[in-house]
Parts: structure tokens; sequence; C-alpha cells
């Protein structure tokens, strides 16, 4: 063990890994912070630069870029509502509110802080339990998949806003989008009206770009401006420990959250974020102010989208298996210089894997420091006159969502996504519970057919183990906690039983 | 503030959107194998239950909009715009010029390319929401398309569509 440790020392300290873990997350939070520009996109651009360098400086390099890409997409999210990353988009719901409140440095701080603590928390849980997740994570088949999804799917209820009615529909026209393209059993046309570019779906980027920033710049064409006064004039002060010490509950709970889902292949940051959201809102005294910009909420989301970093490496190291495109991309990394991940891995390379834990570590404590460069640089977009940044901000847009394809036709699923989004706008219907199932819609209805496959159609496989039988109950204690919290609002004549959000 | 008929056209709109989902698109758009064995394996079968799901959900809502007490959903609006009244042309005319500006925009830089479109678009959108310093509006209409398109080209080896321009480069 000593011997080891002492061989991973002679492998991790040099100045080369300690600048590479450095400016790749010093890449990842710009491209993170850039729309359209994605954090596998990212990995995937740094990846040629590791062919040269050794295989511990090239992987750090290429975590630094995974880690501060996950950071990166909450810096645009609360300044200018227009999520860098699919998972940045929960951090909208609270950041942009407070923002506009003009608190953007507190929120902008908070999100830094719950996302290095949920690191952290991921990084110790990969570095201590990668054996015992692994295994755990790869019991996980397509019908306990889709009860999990199942689970998620109640966040819905979380995030409707007044009427949980209209939060469902919102929630149909996600999953009703979802649905477009081939499909993936039968590989027949859905709604494609013979359009190639629909045959692979629509895109979430474009999606979520059209969604959150466009309505926000056409509503603002309702109004004039007057010259020289009325415009955000403050940042705000950043957290302070003690504000943020108010949210840490959520924050790890939300790291837990992330681990656990970051340590399961194929789930990714996204639902991460919105069940840590959810359960943040479930169990928050302040539950009423989420979505008008709490800072707990803020919190929840970063952390359970930075949870899942660590935790992501978890199957790729334990067992070889990619959890997403990013740890995809690392694998490639691991191949081109001539290492396999896995059992064999730790056997044969045992120094390398505690030199990759040290640099793991250390890319937390350089996503704090960047972090607050980061945040001091961007805020200042905070200030700038709306007239003159939402123009930007289109621009940008239009760049961004024409880079995640190199498709002109995802400039136009931007645009009408943008009407869509601002008709939702208009009719108070909220687009969180949209875009929640437009992003879990594929991923419910995939393991919902392939369970189906595996049981020649019988349903009970649904209800095959104890992780499914857990996951219903979850489920069912969920609704009943909506009921519950509904009939109560209407006691106290809140609202209406039926309509107010749970 | 009154939320019903907000919820009214909203329910209306999604029993409308249900229905033809229901009635046409489906049928039209969602090709079904003839070689199914269980039902619920169908392409169809998902976007048949979303929209089901679709229908009654909005035919709930209308019961909600007709026939109870339904809360104010909005608040009031406590950001720096608050304070910014329509002061010219009414808010809808406005709202309709700039998003078939935005459509316009798609269908010129497709034949501009996006650089040239960016260009000519920014200084109009500047000026539409209401800045009028021409010391702002000409460097920023400029140098952010193309810086823009600089770092996608270099940093990111993005080249962006360039239009009837391609050739000249």
């Amino acid at each position: 063990m000593i011997e080891n440790l002492s061989a991973a020392l002679d492998l991790f300290l040099s100045v080369e890994n300690f600048l590479a873990v450095g400016l790749g997350v010093l890449i990842g939070t710009i491209i993170g912070a850039i729309p359209g520009m994605t954090t596998p996109m990212g990995v995937a651009l740094v990846l040629p630069f590791t062919f040269s360098l050794p295989p511990v400086t090239g992987i750090l390099l290429l975590l630094g870029v995974y880690k501060g890409g996950l950071y990166g997409g909450s810096l645009t999210a609360i300044l200018i509502k227009t999520p860098g990353t699919p998972a940045a988009s929960c951090t909208i719901l609270d950041g942009y509110p407070l923002a506009q409140k003009g608190e953007a440095r507190k929120a902008l701080d908070i999100a830094l802080y719950a996302s290095c603590v949920a690191d952290m928390i991921s990084n110790i849980a990969l570095i201590l339990f990668a054996g015992v997740l692994a295994s755990f994570a790869l019991r996980f088949g397509p019908p306990e998949f889709f009860t999990l999804i199942v689970f998620s799917l109640t966040i819905i209820a979380g995030v409707a806003g007044p009427s949980l009615t209209k939060g469902i529909l919102s929630a149909c026209l996600g999953l009703m989008l979802a649905t477009v393209g081939l499909d993936l059993i039968y590989g027949t046309d859905r709604f494609i009206f013979g359009n190639f570019e629909l045959m692979s779906g629509l895109n979430f980027i474009p999606v979520l770009i059209g969604l959150f920033a466009l309505p926000e710049i056409i509503h603002r064409s309702t109004r004039l401006p007057r010259f020289g006064a009325g415009q955000r004039s403050r940042l705000g002060n950043g957290a302070s420990f003690a504000e943020f010490s108010k949210t840490l509950k959520s924050v790890i709970r939300g790291s837990v959250i992330g681990v656990i889902l970051g340590a399961i292949p194929g789930i990714g940051g996204a639902p991460a974020a919105f069940l840590s959201y959810s359960e943040a809102r479930r169990n928050s005294p302040n539950k009423d102010n989420f979505g008008k910009g709490e800072p707990e909420g803020v919190a929840a989301a970063e952390a359970g989208n930075n949870g899942v970093a660590g935790a992501t490496m978890i199957p790729l190291l334990a067992l070889g298996v990619p959890g997403d495109v990013i740890t995809a991309v690392i694998l490639g990394a691991f191949m081109i210089h001539g290492l396999r991940p896995g059992p064999i891995l730790f056997e044969q390379n045992l120094p390398m894997i505690y030199a990759l834990f040290m640099g793991i570590l250390l890319s937390s404590a350089y996503l704090f420091g960047i972090g607050k460069m980061a945040i001091r640089v961007f805020s200042r977009v905070a200030l700038v006159p709306n007239r003159i940044l939402y123009p930007i901000v289109f621009v940008l847009c239009v760049y961004g969502a024409y880079a995640v394809n190199n498709n002109l036709f995802d400039i136009l699923v931007m645009l009408c996504m943008g009407v869509v989004g601002y008709m939702m706008l208009r009719l108070e219907i909220p687009v969180a519970p949209f875009l929640i199932a437009f992003v879990l819609g594929p991923l419910l209805e995939d393991n919902f057919r392939q369970s189906l496959l595996l049981s020649d159609g019988d349903l009970t496989i649904f209800l095959r183990n104890t992780i499914c039988i857990a996951f219903w109950v979850l489920t069912a204690l969920s609704v009943f906690v909506l009921i519950r919290s509904r009939i109560q609002a209407s006691r106290t004549g809140q609202a209406s039983t039926l309509t107010t959000g749970g | 503030m009154n939320n019903r008929p907000k919820d009214l056209i909203t329910a209306v709109l999604f029993i409308a959107l249900g229905l033809a989902a229901v009635l046409l698109l489906i049928p039209s758009g969602v090709v079904v194998p003839g070689s199914v064995s269980i039902p619920a394996l169908s392409p169809d079968f998902w976007p048949y239950t979303i929209a089901w799901g679709v229908i009654l959900s909005s035919a709930f809502l209308l019961v909600e909009a007709l026939a109870l007490k339904v809360p104010g959903g909005g608040e009031e609006d406590d950001t720096e715009d608050a304070q910014y009244n329509l002061e010219t042309l009414p808010a809808t005319l406005r709202t309709v010029i700039l998003t078939f500006a935005l459509f316009l925009f798609y269908y010129v830089l497709t034949h501009l390319g996006i650089v040239a479109s960016s260009i000519v678009l920014m200084p109009a959108m500047m000026l539409f929401f209401g800045e009028q310093n021409w010391k702002f509006i000409l460097p920023l209409s400029i140098l952010i398309p193309i810086g823009l398109y600089l770092f996608f080209l270099h940093a990111a080896g993005i080249p962006m569509p360039l239009g009837i321009f391609e050739n000249l480069l």
C-alpha cells in the first residue's frame, strides 16, 4: 500500500500534472459557459492534445475539462437564462430569478460552493466506494431504469408551479416531442414527415436554448426602455458562509443523489440535478420560494449536477464501462495510451489509479479558484443593459445552436421552440416540466419497451426485484405526500386543492 | 390576477392538439410495421398514450377553469423591467414584428451565412429594443459576429456557414 502510494506520488507530483488539471478546469468552465459548446465537445476537442502527453497528465487534462464543463453551464444559466448544458437548465429555475432581483453574485457563489462540495463528495465516493457502487450500478437493467425514471418524473409536481394540470400538460408536450425521430426498435419513422433532418430526433441544446433564452428576448419586445435609468445596476453581495451553510443539507443530499445516479451508466447530470432540486424543495421550509429565487434551489441543482462528476468514473475505472459520452472519450484516451480500465488496471497499475485520484481531488480545489475568477469576469454580464445584451445573447444562441451539429436546421428548431416557449410564457404554462419530460422521455420509453422485450410482454418484470419495488414505493410515497400537501393547502385556504403546487 | 381566460385558452388549445395527434398526426406520421406482436411495443403506443394524456389533462383543466375557483398564478413583476411600459406600438404588434424578423433572419442566413446576417440583425435588434448610441451599436454589431466566427473556427474547429461569401474567402 505504502509502496503504491509512494509510486503514485512520483507519478503525480509534477508541474505538468498541476498545470494540466488547472488548464482543463479553465477550458471546461469556458466551454460549459458557452451555449452550444457542450462538455463532451470540449473533452473531444482537447483529446488530440493528450496523445503526446504522459497518460496521467493527459487523462487529468480531460478530467479537468469535464469538471469545469459541468460547473461552467451554470454561469450563463444564472446570468442570461441560457443554459450551457442540459443539467444547467435546472439551475435556471432559481438562479435567474435571483439574478433578476439584483443578487447575481450570490446565486453564482452558491452555485460554485455547491458545485465544489458536491464535486469533492463525488470524488471521495469514487475513491472509497468504486467497487461497491459499480457492482450495485450493474444490477440496473431496463426495468430498474424504468422505475427509477418513473420516480424521477414525480419531480414534475414540484416544479409545476401554481397549476399541476398545466404542469402535466407541459410534460406531455415534452414527452411527445421526445418521440420525434426513428423508432429505436423497429427503425420506422415517427413524426418525420419526409424531413430527414428529424430522423435523429430533436437535439437537446437547440430545444433548451429556444425554450429558455428566446421567450425572454421575445417578451422583452413588448416593453420599451427608458434611457439612462432602470437598468440593473448592482450584482449584489456574494454569498456568506452562513447563507451557504443553510443550504448545506440540500447540497449533501444532492451530492449523494448525484453520486448514485452518476454511478449508473447512461443517466447523466440533468436527471440528477432535477431529482436533487425536487428533493430539496420537498424538504425545505422555504418550499414556496422555490422557482422565485431560492438559494437552496440553486445549491441543490448544482449539487446534483456536479455530484455525478466523480461517480461517472466509477463504472469506467472499476469495470471499464463508460457511463456517458464524456467517459467514453476518456476511455478512448486510456486506450490510446495502451491502458484498459477495469479490474486488471487496478491490479497492474494501482499507482496510476492513485495518481489519478490525487489529480481528481486537486481538480475540486482548482474548480473553486477558477470558479471564483470566472464569477468575477462573467458577472459583469449582468450589468450590461438588456437592450444591448439581448441582441448579443440571440446571436450567441444562433452560433451555439449551429455549433452542436454543424446544422442550420438546429437554428430553425431553436426559433420554433422559442415561439413555443413564448406561448407557454404568455399562457403561464411552466417550462420546467416540459424540459424534464423531454430529457427523461426517451429513457422512459426505451427502458419500458426493452423491459417488455425481455419479458415477452409480461408486466410483472417491473416488480422483479427489490430495486424495482423500492422505486415503486418511493413513487407512491411521493404521490401521497403531494396529495396530502394539496389537501392541507386547500384547508388552510391558501388555494384550491386541485391546482396548487405541492 | 384571474387566470381563467388563460386556462380556458390552454385547455382548448391542448384538446385540439391532442385530438389532432390522435386523429391525424399519429396515423399519418408514425409508421407501424405489420409484425408487431406485443401492442405496447408498437411505435405508436407511446405517442397515443401521451396524446390521450394530453386530452384528459386538458379536459380536466377545462373543468377546473369553468367550475372551480382557480388561484392566481401570476405575480407582480418586480424586476427592473417592470417600470417600462409600452409607449409606442401595441405590444402584440411588436412581438409579431420581432418573431417575423427572427424567422426572416433564418431565411436570410441560409443565403448570406451566419456572420453577415448577424451583422445586419444586431443593430436592427438593438434599435428595436431602444438602444440609440451608435458608439455601442456599430462596433458591437461588427465585432461580436466576427469574433464568434473566429472563436468557433479556431478554438472549436467549427466553420460557420458564410453563404454566398463562402466563395469570396
